[in-house]
């Protein structure tokens, strides 16, 4: 156990950082602004007319705040599996939604749906897919955290042929870029719509996931060891994974799918403040959130174009994640 | 005096309202109505199709960024064209734009393709830029975004969508004249070309297959099949595929082409196709006959002038020398290039 001096000054400190680095985020870009520029149109809120106040206002503060969602969304997501599936190697992949959700976004780009409607066909067949994990599940008679863990690679499989097949059937020159692109995560197109979209489920959802944070702690004991402790385990972990699924769908329908994320972040935060889930579940959150402004910092500043997210966090994830594992096993031969 | 002076006040109103409505309203290929200023000057272009229009129609010097896979749709060779191309900024591609590199460009006008994502297009439009979608097609209401549209008549729909495409873009950069004598000279030079082989029938004539790298190809609904048809020729794969799409080679050998075309763009795919065993039992490839085609006959999905002009007359020469005896190609593409380009072409040494 961590000592809870230590523990009082990690939470606020995290919470401190994100803040700081989305600021200093809204004084990157590619559009050439003063730092007394950004300053002072965050500070006046009065002429909303000016190319600064609106790349300020309806460019980088929308984009920066979906970053620190998504990215938060997909730590605390992460962190939340990991403990229900006693699995160190679950990331919010695993249960299947994201692969459904970006069946259902890739589906709607090949039909030229809108964007409003592609939204929803993407949050549509993320919940479809954890609905057909639980029939799986519910078809072997038995429902324990291998056999949804099993039933969540069987869906995503099955949901990521799919995407090949639509890309497959896709247009090679018009079509098949846009599904890519999308596929690999942008929050290039953010607005205040897709801010609302994600913040709204996410404040439901997150502070369902908050309350039963201490319960997710006897989630992640062995089945036989919750029960005994006189906890519902089959009730509980529905919702809890009900939770995480709309986090995901929600992610995946604003800013299209970000992988290493929910993997990596968790880790990353048990590293700081332990296995507890009450301590773990704010900090993957705020953690997730710093990280993903970093990633779009980088992929809306590096070129004069966009870099797909998933490009980036595929490539500082793998290394970080190294030198996590590198890390933890030294210690343990310690 | 407090009179005189409301009234002067009225008329500046009247006057700043005026010049505001200075504006005009154009419809693009989607169909949407756009609002441009009068006069515009300072042009994005993010697609190649468009880009390549542009230069034709001398409004090069209007351009201020362009997409970033240019090189890659047109060939590094195009900067011969338009010297200053690269060192233009890049603010976005054909599928994705990054707002504030292109807010930071101020450009009046922003040129995107028709598959372009309806968000981006959205986003582009909501920070106040016009945005003009080009499909080069005349669609049915309703098809206009869709990357294989069901089309009555692909001859029609690609004539007029080309004709409509060029206006468009003549009448945002102000090169009306320019517009109409490229329409003019194309369609022209297509019809004068065009009539050897025009009455062939269908069952004699030679069955080509276009082959883009991995066993992509072009099917129908695709200007690339109009290209052959009106050179004389058939699209083996217009009959059983949509589309630009991926095919079997299982398929290629049951439709057994006389010839193989293959772009500019992928001169590899020629030795690949000559090299490979499996392809050795197909007819073109037997014969050798599988030709790289030269810059001008862009058989892409969208129509092209210099394809229409001079690009059909090569293919047909090619396919059918004897009707073509008395015609020097390559004179015809140098008065082509002299004319819109504003350049002396030379034909390649490969070619």
């Amino acid at each position: 156990m961590l000592s809870s001096k230590s523990d009082l000054f990690l939470q606020p400190a995290l919470i401190v950082s994100a803040l700081v680095l989305g600021i200093g985020s809204l004084c990157l870009g590619q559009y050439p602004l003063a730092l007394s520029d950004v300053f002072h149109q965050l500070i006046h809120f009065s002429h909303p007319e000016g190319m600064a106040s609106q790349i300020v206002w309806s460019v980088r503060l929308p984009r920066v705040l979906i970053a620190l969602l998504a990215g938060g969304a997909l730590g605390l997501c992460g962190a939340t599996l990991q403990g229900v599936f006693h699995n160190p190697l679950v990331d919010p992949h695993i249960i299947g939604v994201t692969s459904g959700s970006a069946f259902g976004g890739a589906l709607a780009i090949l039909l030229g749906l809108t964007p409003v409607m592609m939204m929803g066909s993407t949050f549509a067949f993320g919940l479809t897919a954890l609905v057909l994990v639980y029939a799986i599940a519910a078809l072997q008679g038995r429902e324990n955290a291998l056999i949804l863990i099993l039933s969540g690679i069987i869906l995503s499989g099955f949901f990521a042929a799919l995407v090949s097949l639509i890309q497959y059937q896709a247009d090679t020159e018009e079509t098949l870029p846009n599904i890519v692109f999308w596929l690999l995560g942008s929050f290039a197109t953010a607005n205040w719509h897709k801010v609302a979209m994600l913040a709204i489920p996410m404040t439901l959802v997150t502070a369902l996931l908050f309350q039963l944070r201490w319960r997710i702690n006897l989630l992640s004991l062995n089945d036989k060891d919750a029960r005994a402790l006189g906890v519902r385990v089959v009730p509980l972990r529905r919702t809890v994974l009900v939770c995480c699924a709309i986090l995901v769908a929600a992610q995946v329908a604003v800013s299209g799918s970000i992988a290493w994320v929910g993997l990596v972040i968790p880790h990353l935060a048990r590293l700081l403040v332990g296995v507890d889930h009450r301590r773990l579940l704010p900090a993957s959150f705020w953690l997730g959130g710093c990280f993903m402004i970093v990633v779009d910092d980088l992929a809306r500043t590096l070129t004069q174009a966009e870099i797909p997210l998933g490009i980036i966090t595929a490539l500082l994830g793998a290394p970080l994640f190294t030198f996590l594992l590198i890390r933890s096993s030294r210690k343990a031969r310690q | 005096m407090q009179t005189i002076r409301s009234i002067a006040l009225a008329c500046a109103t009247l006057f700043l309202a005026f010049s505001a409505h200075a504006d005009r309203v154009i419809t693009d290929q989607l169909g949407r109505q756009v609002t441009l200023p009068d006069h515009v000057d300072r042009v994005v272009v993010l697609q190649h199709q468009t880009l390549n229009l542009l230069v034709q129609l001398d409004a090069d010097k209007d351009i201020v960024g362009v997409l970033k896979s240019w090189k890659k749709q047109l060939g590094p060779g195009f900067a011969r064209f338009m010297p200053a191309i690269t060192s233009l900024p890049m603010p976005g591609d054909l599928t994705q734009v990054n707002i504030e590199s292109l807010l930071a460009l101020h450009p009046q006008v922003v040129f995107v393709a028709n598959y372009a994502p309806a968000e981006m297009i959205q986003q582009i439009q909501n920070a106040g830029i016009p945005v003009v979608a080009i499909s080069l097609r005349k669609d049915a209401a309703g098809q206009q975004n869709k990357m294989n549209p069901t089309m009555k008549d692909e001859e029609q729909s690609y004539n007029e969508g080309l004709k409509q495409g060029i206006r468009l873009i003549a009448d945002v950069v102000d090169r009306k004249t320019q517009g109409e004598a490229l329409i003019n000279y194309a369609f022209d030079a297509r019809a004068k070309y065009n009539a050897p082989v025009s009455d062939i029938p269908d069952s004699k004539r030679v069955r080509v297959y276009m082959a883009n790298p991995d066993l992509n190809t072009y099917g129908s609904g695709k200007y690339t099949g109009l290209m052959m048809k009106h050179a004389g020729a058939l699209n083996v794969a217009a009959a059983s595929v949509k589309g630009a799409r991926q095919v079997s080679l299982e398929q290629v050998l049951q439709w057994d082409p006389q010839v193989i075309f293959v772009q500019d763009r992928y001169p590899q795919v020629v030795t690949q196709i000559m090299s490979d065993p499996n392809w050795q039992a197909v007819d073109a490839v037997k014969n050798h006959r599988v030709w790289l085609m030269p810059e001008y006959a862009k058989a892409w999905g969208y129509p092209m002038p210099e394809a229409l002009a001079i690009g059909e007359l090569w293919m047909a020469k090619k396919l059918y020398p004897e009707a073509y005896k008395n015609v020097d190609v390559d004179a015809v593409a140098q008065d082509y290039y002299q004319r819109f380009y504003r350049v002396n072409w030379q034909s390649d040494a490969k070619q």
